[in-house]
């Protein structure tokens, strides 16, 4: 079993059509520099280590930097932190400078491999929270977009896209999503588990913000 | 393991033999012959026992090598010890015969009970079968039934034969027979059923197939099915999916396993609980998901015996007020109902038939039709709401009033209902009469009439939320044709 982190995970989303936010992996503060002007400020940077699965609970991130030199100042703090929770060389892949993405609903796609029932996939509630709030819908894999529809429609989360106290989200750059992530854990059989989370949702369209997966060997 | 057609041995057999025949009438070889004879099997039966005794008048034999005529079918109440002679006897039997295609192993004692004795036992049976070209059902199990072949090869003591669309599967005896004993039990005295199967160990015919047999089975209208659990939930649910496409599969999946959420690395995995992957997977297929012994009973009666409802749209005429709203509350929270609109036609004739305070569409689907209502009111405003289109079902409760004549109620519902279906009106009406030993008349003569009646508005509900959401499945299929 080998573990994807963020940077491979997103990459692997991204060679399959489905939307990620714009990331460059920096292994030092002028690359760093220069990919922030590149994506555009606001930036969050993010240690990227294939150890790190959860990186918001080890304060591997962070979100808001919108100048050069609170790029450099995260970028020694990160550095500091890496060092201290013993991440280095190898360990240590870089930081990912990713475009601050300031809008839309939260979601959580997800997949997994049962050992009875194969291929599924998850939709519901995404973010930190989800876990606690388990607002989600299964489907065996694969799904065409009635069946996605179906799967959306199960969870409260639902009424979020059909715009509940503002406008309705792109319900339809979802349903690409799920049918898309159903036919990879249809098609792919290493796939073990995969998540998108959060995958951002707003009335234009979507995009996978963080993602994580694992592969059989 | 041979194919599905071999089943039919295990319900049309032309000859049958019970080993561990016996004339003690506490024992499983005992009630088994009584159960074969009780059905009115009229092929050939043999009890086979050491002595040869003959049991319940029914001369019986030492051996299977001995019995002259054709035996399709042995049922096997003996012991699991006793394992070596039954294989000997199997296979000088069929050295001769070869007649036999269907074994029962009723006797506990086998690969469920873990040891070595149990596991070599049930390996031999396995080995025995499979060299005879034998399908086996079993071991540990209380055996099968088919009504309309007339065969009942359980120890279930008390069942009753009624002839019907229900088939039920269960990985369990003791719900199978829990389930077929309180039908014998029910206001009409039985409810009509066609096969019922137990699988017990699994050791060769199992429940994915079982289901396929059910699936293409003429007699089978709808499928019950009690699991624990699969190896092999996905051919389940996609065996399953595929029989919802023409008759509906009503599951009561025991057991919940959360085991390795906490290992999983992905959010994903941590809460892909297997309970709710089996919810998903069955609501994917069609597949209704009973939640007790009495929503899946309550349910198979009511598909067996309904026509499935156009849609959603359910009335609720009630005698009285707080067993209505009961009614009504449950509804809402099921979230398959929806009211409908009666005409003004329908709201004046209503108006006219019933008592002066009954309340009639106030609100909208809904009649109070007050203790005052005598039998014919009850029946002449059901019929107003049957007639009228935008009523798809009718949820009918009554409570026993000293001066309601339930009895004529229920013949004038009977006349009604059959009258109307003469017209090409098919709509359910599920009747609730509350309460207790005093309305059991009315609901005799009603599920002897082949309507089924309910004990509490919400066990009516609960069968009418099933077909609706099945009609709701169907309808969806038609559609994407």
């Amino acid at each position: 079993m080998r573990v994807l982190d963020e940077y491979e995970a997103l990459e692997f989303f991204a060679c399959h059509n489905i939307p990620v936010v714009p990331t460059v992996l920096a292994t030092d503060l002028t690359a760093a520099l220069k990919a922030a002007s590149e994506v555009g400020y606001p930036v969050v940077l993010k240690l990227s280590s294939p150890e790190l699965t959860h990186k918001s609970e080890s304060g591997a991130v962070t979100l808001g930097i919108s100048s050069d030199a609170e790029l450099e100042a995260a970028w020694n703090a990160l550095q500091d932190k890496a060092t201290g929770m013993g991440l280095e060389g190898p360990r240590l892949r870089g930081m990912l400078v990713q475009k601050m993405i300031q809008r839309g609903a939260e979601f959580i796609i997800g997949g997994t491999r049962d050992a009875s029932f194969g291929p599924t996939i998850m939709f519901g509630m995404g973010g930190v929270y989800t876990e606690l709030f388990r607002d989600v819908a299964f489907r065996l894999a694969p799904v065409d977009r009635k069946e996605a529809e179906r799967m959306v429609a199960e969870t409260r989360a639902s009424r979020l896209i059909e715009g509940f106290r503002g406008p309705a989200l792109a319900g339809s750059a979802l349903l690409d999503v799920l049918v898309a992530v159903s036919n990879l854990m249809h098609t792919v059989p290493e796939l073990l588990e995969l998540d998108i989370n959060p995958f951002l949702l707003d009335s234009r369209g979507g995009i996978a913000a963080d993602a994580l997966i694992t592969l059989a060997e | 393991m041979g194919g599905t057609c071999n089943i039919d041995a295990f319900f049309k057999p032309s000859g049958c033999a019970v080993i561990g025949a016996s004339t003690n009438p506490l024992k499983a070889g005992h009630q088994i012959l009584r159960n074969i004879k009780e059905a009115g099997f009229t092929g050939f039966i043999a009890p086979v026992s050491p002595s040869g005794d003959s049991v319940l008048g029914v001369p019986g034999f030492t051996s299977l090598a001995n019995i002259p005529e054709e035996i399709e079918l042995a049922v096997m109440a003996a012991p699991a010890a006793t394992t070596p002679s039954v294989v000997a006897d199997i296979d000088a039997r069929m050295s001769t015969k070869k007649d036999i295609r269907a074994l029962i192993v009723a006797a506990a004692g086998f690969g469920e009970v873990g040891t070595t004795e149990g596991k070599e036992y049930q390996r031999q049976l396995v080995a025995c079968c499979a060299r005879h070209h034998i399908r086996m059902l079993g071991p540990n199990c209380v055996g099968s039934v088919d009504v309309h072949a007339k065969l009942d090869t359980t120890f279930i003591a008390d069942i009753a034969h009624v002839p019907g669309g229900i088939s039920l599967v269960s990985q369990s005896g003791a719900v199978g027979a829990w389930m077929l004993m309180d039908w014998r039990s029910t206001a009409g005295g039985g409810v009509g059923f066609s096969k019922f199967l137990s699988v017990g160990n699994m050791a060769d015919l199992e429940i994915i197939e079982a289901l396929e047999y059910l699936g293409n089975d003429a007699t089978t209208r709808v499928v019950g099915l009690y699991i624990e659990g699969s190896p092999q939930a996905r051919k389940l649910v996609e065996t399953a999916g595929q029989i919802t496409r023409k008759k509906p599969v009503l599951v009561l999946k025991v057991g919940r396993t959360e085991e390795g959420a906490a290992a999983a690395a992905s959010h994903t995995g941590s809460m892909a609980g297997k309970d709710e992957v089996y919810s998903a997977a069955f609501r994917q297929h069609g597949i209704l998901r009973m939640h007790s012994i009495d929503e899946l009973s309550d349910s198979l009666r009511a598909f067996d015996s309904f026509p499935l409802p156009a849609g959603p749209a359910t009335f609720v005429l009630t005698q009285a007020g707080g067993p209505g709203i009961f009614c009504v509350d449950e509804m809402a929270a099921r979230g398959t109902f929806t009211t409908p609109l009666v005409s003004g036609e329908t709201r004046g004739r209503l108006c006219e038939i019933l008592p002066p305070f009954a309340s009639v569409c106030s609100p909208e689907g809904h009649a109070d039709i007050t203790a005052a209502a005598t039998a014919a009111q009850h029946i002449d405003a059901l019929e107003v709401l049957l007639r009228d289109p935008a009523v798809e079902s009718v949820m009918f409760i009554t409570t026993a009033t000293l001066f309601l004549d339930l009895t004529n109620l229920a013949e004038r519902m009977l006349e009604t209902v059959g009258r109307l279906a003469g017209e090409g009106i098919n709509k359910p009406v599920f009747p609730v009469i509350l309460s207790g030993r005093w309305v059991k008349e009315s609901r005799r003569i009603l599920e002897e009439g082949g309507i089924p009646t309910f004990d509490t508005p919400n066990r009516a509900v609960a069968a009418l939320s099933a077909m609706i959401t099945y009609g709701a499945y169907r309808r969806r299929l038609e559609d994407a044709t």
